[in-house]
C-alpha cells in the first residue's frame, strides 16, 4: 500500500470577495472531508499581491491550483460544483 | 480597499461611454463565462480588478456586517450575563455593560488591562483560568461555580470560556460568559430534591404493596425511611388509651441499640406531650439545646436521641400512635425531610387504614361468597329501559346455566315453570313499571330440565329524576326448604290422621302440642289444653305418672298404661308411650306421649278374664258339687233304711227333717252344677210360650199384688232346644229379681219373640250367630242397677241384696244355663227406671232352611241415598256401613253428634236419612237431632237406642222422630225401617 499523497494547493482570491470566501470554504470543507491532515493550502490575495498572480497566469479569481501530487491542475470558480471539483483534483467522489 | 475603474483613457465621453459599455459587457461576458463564480480579473499590468458585480455584493455583505455588528453589540449589552473577549495576554479586549455594573466599574476603565490591574488579588484570581483556556485551545464550558453574593447570599453563575481564533485557526483571545444561575440552580435542588421524594415514596408504595399486614408494613417503612434519610433510628409506637403511655413495636436501628419496649411520653418534656397531642409534627433538633435537664432533655439523653421527628397519630381526639425517626447527634433537619417523614407517616397510617379495611372487606367478602355458595343465593339486575340482564354465578348456577350467561327477557322468564311465568311477568312489569317490590316463590325448571323452587326478590332503583333505571333483587333456591315444608306437612296431617293422641309437653308438663288425635280422644281442642298442665286437664293419677316421669327422665323412654278423664268424664285406659325430646344440645327439653285408646280392649280382657275366673269356679264347684252328691247320695238312700228300722214318731220325724235337709242340699248342688260347666241337662223341644204361661202362674200366684204382670207371646213363637227345667229356672230367677227391684210397685212385663239374627247383627254381637233366635224379655220398673255394678250382676256370690236373702248365684246360674243353651243376655238398665234383661235363645223353626239367608234376598235395597250414621261405637259404625252399602246405600259417618253436625253442613243436600244413636258422649243424639233440625225441619231421622223404645217414643216424638230401630238391630230392621222412612219423606215431599 503507498502511504496517501500530501495534497498542495494555492488558492487565488480577491480579497472577501463573495465568490473568493465561497471558494475559500468549499476547499476547506473538501480538504477537511477528504484530504484531513494531508493537505496544505496557500492562499493568493491578488488584490494584494497582483504580481504573482500574473507570474502564475492567473486572470481570474477565485483560481485554484493543486501543486502536487502531480499533474498540475488548475481550476477557476466558486468549487460549489464538488463532484466535479473532485474529479478534477483526482479524488473519490 | 476597492478600486476604481480605469482613469487612464483619455478618449471623449462617448468613447469613454462605449469603453464603460464594453468594460461591463466583458465584466457580464465573464461572469457569463466563469458562471458567475468569478470576483476579479487581474491585468496584464500587474492590477487586480475586482468585477462590479462581487464589489455590489461585497458592498451588500459590509452593510450586513455593520448592522450585525451594531446588533451584537445591542445583544452583547442586553444579554443577562457578563461577557468579556480577552487578548493572548490576557488584557480585557471588551467587556459588556453587566461586567462594569458587577465590578462597579466603567468599561473603558476595564478595557485594555488585566484583572490584577484592575481587582483585588481574591477577585482577580477568578479570572485566573482564562489565560490557561488561551493558552490550551481547549473551551471550558458550562462550568458551574458558587459564589457568595454582595449581601453573602448565595450565588451560583455558570460560566463559559471559549478560545477564538483568527481564519487561521490561531488562537487569539477568549471569549467568556458569566451567567447568574442562582434561580435555576434553586429550581433544579428543588426538582431534584422532589423528583428524589417522590422516587422514594413510589420505591416505598411498591415495596409495601404487596403486604397485607400491618405489622410487615410498619417494618418495611420504618427501614426504608431511615435509609432515605440516614437517621440513626426509626420508630414506631402505640400509645395506651392514657395518652402517654405507649410502647415501641419496632424499630429500624443503624449502628444504633434498639428501643423496643415501653415507655412514657410525659419524661420526654411538656413541649413533646403538648404538641404531640394536639397532632403537631415534633421537630428537635438538638435535645440538649432545646430541653432543660429535668424537663426531657435527662430522659433523651438516657435513649441516647439528640434530634428528632416525630409524627403522632391522633384519631377522636386522642393520640393513638406515633411514629419518629431518631439522630443519636444534632441533626438540623431540613423542612423537606420534616415534610417527608410526615409525608411517609401520613400514607403509613392510610395504607395500614386502608390495609385493615381491605382485610375486612375480604373477608366478608369471603364470607359473602360462602353464604351464597351455601344458601345458594345469588343477585341479579335488569338495567332499563334496554332491558339488559345481568346474572351473578350463583344465579346462573341455580339455573344451570355457565357462569356469564346474559339472556334476555324472554329467556330468564322462559325459565319458569309454566304456572310461575305469568307470575313473574307481572310482577316484573309491575316493579319495572310503578316500582312495585315482590317477594314471590316460584317454580324454575333448569336448563338440565329438573324443577326447583327459587324465592325471587326485586325491587326498583330509580335515578335524581325519579325514573326507573333498574331492576334488581336477590335470588335463591328454596327447593330444600320447600321439600322440607312438605315433608313437614305431610308428617302434620299423618299426625293428625293418627287415632292416637299425640301430645308434646314441656317439663313442667304445660301441654305444648295437642295433635287432631288428642282432641277426638280426650274432646278438648288444641285451643283449649295448649298451654293447660297436662295432669290437671286429664285427670291423671299423680302417682302413677311421678313413676313415669322418673323413668322418662332417667332412661329417656317409658311405656305402660294410665287412666284419664276424658272432658266428658269418661275415664279411659291408655297405653302410653312417652319419650324425652331433647334440643340441639342434648338438654331435655320435653316429653312427647304417644296414648292410644285400649278401654275397649281392657273392657274385654277384663270380660275375658271374669269369663275365665267363672270357669275356674264353676270346674270348682262342679267338683265340690260332685263330692257333695257323693255325700249326700248315701245319706239319702240310708234314710229309707233308716225309717223302716225306726219307726217311732220321733224317729220320724226326725228322719223327715234330715231328708228334707238332704233334698235341699242335693237341690242345691244341683243348682250349682247347672251353673258350673259340667251341666248336662235334657235336651228336648221347649215351647217357650208354655214356659212363659207356667211363670206367669207362678207370679202371679207368689208375687205380691202390687207387681202387675204382662206377659206377650205370639202364637208362632218358634221353639228351643233345651232343658225345660233350666230355662223355667232362668224366667223364675229373673222374675224374682225383678220383684226385688220393685219392694213397693210396679210393673213386670214378661214377653217372647221371634227374630232372625243376620250377618250384619252377628257381626255387631261376637256371642250370637246368624239365624233363628227366640228372645225372651223380662222387663222391670224398678230401682235399675247401678252403672259400677252392671259389670259385676253375673259374678258369682255378687249380690246386692241384705245377707241371707240371696246368695249371689241366680244370675251367674241363669247365664250358666243361657250359655249351656248356646244364648246370650243383654242387660238394659236406667237406674230408677227399670231394668230389661233379654235373653236370646237359638231357635228351631218349622222350616228347617236358614230363614235368615232367604229374607236377605227379599229385604228392600235403596237406591243410592246418601245416609249419615252417627254412632260412637265404631264397630257398630261399620258394620252398619257395610250392610248399607250392600244394599245400594251410600254412607257417611260420624262418630259423635258435633262430627254429623258438621258433615252435615258440607254434605247436606246430599243426605236423604240421618240414623243416630241415642246414646253419644260429647253431643248425644236429641242434641244431634235438635240441631239438624234447625238446618232442615224435614230431614228424615232414624233413632236408634238400646233402651225400650216405649220410654222414648214419646220424647223422639217431641223431637220429631218417627223412626225408630231398637239396639242391636238386625240388617232386615234397619232395612226395613229404612225404606218406610224414605218412602215416607217421599210422600211428605210430594204434599
Amino acid at each position: 500500500m503507498s502511504i496517501p499523497a500530501h495534497f498542495k494547493f494555492r488558492l487565488y482570491v480577491a480579497g472577501d470577495g463573495p465568490n473568493s470566501t465561497l471558494a475559500k470554504t468549499n476547499l476547506a470543507a473538501i480538504c477537511l472531508e477528504h484530504l484531513a491532515d494531508r493537505h496544505e493550502i496557500e492562499i493568493v490575495d491578488v488584490l494584494r499581491e497582483p504580481q504573482r498572480a500574473l507570474a502564475d497566469l492567473v486572470m481570474l479569481t477565485p483560481h485554484l491550483v493543486k501543486l502536487s501530487p502531480g499533474p498540475i491542475r488548475k481550476i477557476t470558480g466558486t468549487l460549489s460544483q464538488r463532484e466535479v471539483v473532485l474529479q478534477a483534483l483526482g479524488l473519490p467522489c | 480597499m476597492t478600486n476604481t475603474p480605469a482613469s487612464a483613457v483619455e478618449d471623449t465621453e462617448a468613447e469613454i461611454a462605449a469603453l464603460v459599455r464594453t468594460l461591463h459587457e466583458t465584466q457580464q461576458r465573464l461572469q457569463e463565462l466563469a458562471g458567475g463564480e468569478v470576483d476579479a480579473v487581474v491585468h496584464p499590468n500587474g492590477q487586480s480588478y475586482m468585477l462590479h458585480e462581487a464589489q455590489e455584493k461585497l458592498r451588500r455583505s459590509e452593510v450586513a456586517l455593520h448592522r450585525q455588528q451594531a446588533e451584537l453589540q445591542a445583544l452583547f449589552d442586553v444579554v443577562p450575563a457578563m461577557i468579556w473577549f480577552k487578548d493572548t495576554k490576557n488584557g480585557f479586549l471588551r467587556v459588556n455593560r453587566r461586567v462594569a455594573e458587577s465590578t462597579g466599574m466603567r468599561i473603558d476603565e476595564i478595557e485594555g488591562r488585566s484583572a490584577y490591574d484592575i481587582f483585588p488579588k481574591q477577585a482577580a484570581d477568578y479570572y485566573a483560568d482564562d489565560l490557561q483556556v488561551i493558552q490550551s485551545g481547549a473551551p471550558k464550558m458550562g462550568i458551574i461555580e458558587k459564589l457568595s453574593g454582595p449581601e453573602g447570599q448565595e450565588l451560583w453563575v455558570q460560566t463559559d470560556k471559549v478560545p477564538f481564533c483568527d481564519s487561521d485557526g490561531k488562537v487569539t483571545g477568549l471569549v467568556a460568559m458569566v451567567h447568574d444561575v442562582t434561580a435555576r440552580q434553586q429550581t433544579e435542588r428543588s426538582l431534584r430534591e422532589s423528583e428524589e421524594r417522590l422516587r422514594f415514596l413510589n420505591d416505598l408504595g411498591e415495596a409495601t404493596r404487596p403486604l397485607a399486614d400491618p405489622a410487615q408494613i410498619m417494618v418495611v417503612v420504618a427501614r426504608m425511611l431511615g435509609e432515605h434519610l440516614r437517621v440513626s433510628r426509626c420508630a414506631y409506637a402505640d400509645v395506651e388509651k392514657d395518652g402517654v403511655k405507649y410502647s415501641i413495636r419496632h424499630d429500624y436501628t443503624d449502628n444504633c441499640p434498639s428501643l423496643v419496649g415501653d415507655y412514657d411520653l410525659t419524661l420526654f418534656g411538656a413541649r413533646t406531650v403538648t404538641t404531640l397531642a394536639s397532632g403537631g409534627t415534633l421537630v428537635i433538633r438538638d435535645t440538649d439545646a432545646e430541653f432543660l435537664p429535668d424537663d426531657g432533655a435527662d430522659s433523651f439523653r438516657a435513649v441516647g436521641v439528640k434530634a428528632v421527628i416525630c409524627c403522632p397519630l391522633v384519631k377522636e381526639g386522642r393520640l393513638r400512635a406515633m411514629m419518629a425517626v431518631h439522630q443519636t447527634v444534632p441533626r438540623e433537619w431540613m423542612p423537606g425531610e420534616v415534610a417527608l417523614v410526615e409525608e411517609v407517616v401520613e400514607r403509613c397510617w392510610a395504607l395500614m387504614e386502608r390495609r385493615t379495611a381491605e382485610e375486612n372487606l375480604r373477608q366478608s367478602e369471603a364470607l359473602l361468597r360462602i353464604a351464597s355458595r351455601t344458601a345458594r343465593l345469588g343477585g341479579w339486575t335488569v338495567d332499563l329501559p334496554v332491558v339488559r340482564i345481568n346474572w351473578s354465578d350463583e344465579v346462573c348456577g341455580i339455573h344451570g346455566v355457565p357462569p356469564g350467561t346474559m339472556p334476555d327477557l324472554e329467556q330468564a322468564i322462559g325459565f319458569y315453570a309454566l304456572q310461575s311465568q305469568e307470575i313473574i311477568s307481572q310482577a316484573f312489569l309491575a316493579c319495572a313499571e310503578q316500582g312495585k317490590p315482590f317477594d314471590l316463590e316460584l317454580e324454575l325448571i333448569t336448563a338440565d330440565g329438573s324443577p326447583v323452587w327459587v324465592r325471587s326478590i326485586g325491587e326498583a332503583q330509580r335515578d335524581g329524576a325519579g325514573e326507573i333505571t333498574r331492576v334488581q333483587g336477590a335470588f335463591q333456591d328454596i327447593t330444600e326448604r320447600k321439600l322440607s315444608e312438605k315433608r313437614i306437612t305431610e308428617q302434620a296431617a299423618l299426625i293428625d290422621e293418627a287415632p292416637d293422641a299425640i301430645v308434646v309437653r314441656d317439663l313442667e308438663h304445660r301441654i305444648t302440642f295437642w295433635s287432631k288425635g288428642a282432641e277426638r280422644l280426650y274432646g278438648w281442642s288444641e285451643d283449649e289444653a295448649r298451654g293447660k298442665f297436662l295432669h290437671h286437664l286429664l285427670h291423671v293419677d299423680h302417682d302413677r305418672s311421678q313413676e313415669a316421669e322418673r323413668a322418662v327422665l332417667s332412661i329417656g323412654a317409658w311405656n305402660g298404661e294410665i287412666e284419664k278423664t276424658a272432658r266428658d268424664g269418661r275415664v279411659l285406659v291408655l297405653d302410653c308411650r312417652w319419650a324425652m325430646v331433647r334440643d340441639t344440645h342434648g338438654n331435655a327439653q320435653s316429653i312427647l306421649s304417644i296414648d292410644t285408646d285400649i278401654t275397649e280392649r281392657k273392657k274385654i280382657e277384663q270380660q275375658f278374664l271374669r269369663a275365665q275366673r267363672m270357669e275356674s269356679i264353676g270346674t270348682l264347684a262342679g267338683g265340690i258339687a260332685h263330692d257333695l252328691n257323693n255325700s249326700l247320695g248315701p245319706i239319702i238312700l240310708s234314710l229309707d233304711l233308716l225309717g223302716q228300722k225306726l219307726t217311732d214318731p220321733e224317729s220320724q220325724e226326725l228322719l223327715e227333717i234330715i231328708s228334707t235337709c238332704a233334698n235341699r242340699g242335693a237341690g242345691m248342688v244341683r243348682q250349682v252344677l247347672s251353673f258350673g260347666r259340667g251341666v248336662d241337662g235334657e235336651r228336648q223341644e221347649v215351647q217357650i210360650r208354655h214356659l212363659v204361661r207356667d211363670i206367669e202362674k207362678i207370679v202371679n200366684d207368689t208375687f205380691l199384688k202390687h207387681i202387675e204382670v204382662r206377659t206377650s207371646v205370639p202364637n208362632d213363637l218358634w221353639t228351643v232346644m233345651g232343658d225345660a227345667t233350666q230355662l223355667h229356672q232362668v224366667l223364675l230367677n229373673l222374675c224374682v229379681n225383678a220383684r226385688d227391684a220393685m219392694p213397693s210397685s210396679g210393673n213386670l212385663t214378661i214377653s217372647a219373640e221371634n227374630l232372625a239374627l243376620d250377618e250384619h247383627y252377628a257381626a255387631m254381637n261376637p256371642e250370637a250367630h246368624p239365624g233363628a233366635y227366640i228372645v225372651l224379655e223380662v222387663e222391670d220398673t224398678g230401682t235399675g242397677i247401678p252403672r259400677s255394678a252392671i259389670e259385676k250382676i253375673f259374678d258369682p256370690f255378687f249380690t246386692t241384696k241384705e245377707i241371707g236373702k240371696g246368695t249371689g248365684l241366680g244370675l251367674s246360674t241363669t247365664l250358666a244355663i243361657v250359655k249351656s243353651h248356646g244364648g246370650y243376655i243383654r242387660v238394659y238398665s236406667e237406674p230408677g227406671t227399670g231394668t230389661t234383661f233379654k235373653i236370646y235363645l237359638p231357635a228351631q223353626t218349622e222350616a228347617a232352611s236358614p230363614i235368615a239367608a232367604e229374607r236377605v234376598v227379599e229385604l228392600p235395597r235403596g237406591n243410592g241415598e246418601l245416609i249419615l250414621v252417627v254412632d260412637d261405637e265404631s264397630s257398630v259404625r261399620h258394620v252398619t256401613q257395610q250392610t248399607l252399602e250392600a244394599f245400594g246405600y251410600r254412607v257417611i259417618l260420624a262418630a259423635d253428634g258435633a262430627e254429623a253436625v258438621a258433615l252435615y253442613a258440607q254434605r247436606g243436600d246430599e243426605i236423604a236419612v240421618l240414623l243416630t244413636d241415642m246414646m253419644m258422649p260429647i253431643m248425644d243424639g236429641p242434641a244431634t237431632i235438635q240441631v239438624l233440625r234447625k238446618l232442615n225441619a224435614q230431614l228424615p231421622i232414624i233413632a236408634a237406642s238400646g233402651l225400650p223404645a216405649n220410654d222414648y217414643i214419646a220424647k223422639f216424638a217431641s223431637l220429631g222422630v218417627q223412626h225408630f230401630v231398637p239396639k242391636p238391630y238386625t240388617a232386615e230392621t234397619l232395612l226395613k225401617v229404612l225404606r218406610q222412612t224414605l218412602e215416607k219423606a217421599q210422600i211428605a215431599v210430594r204434599e
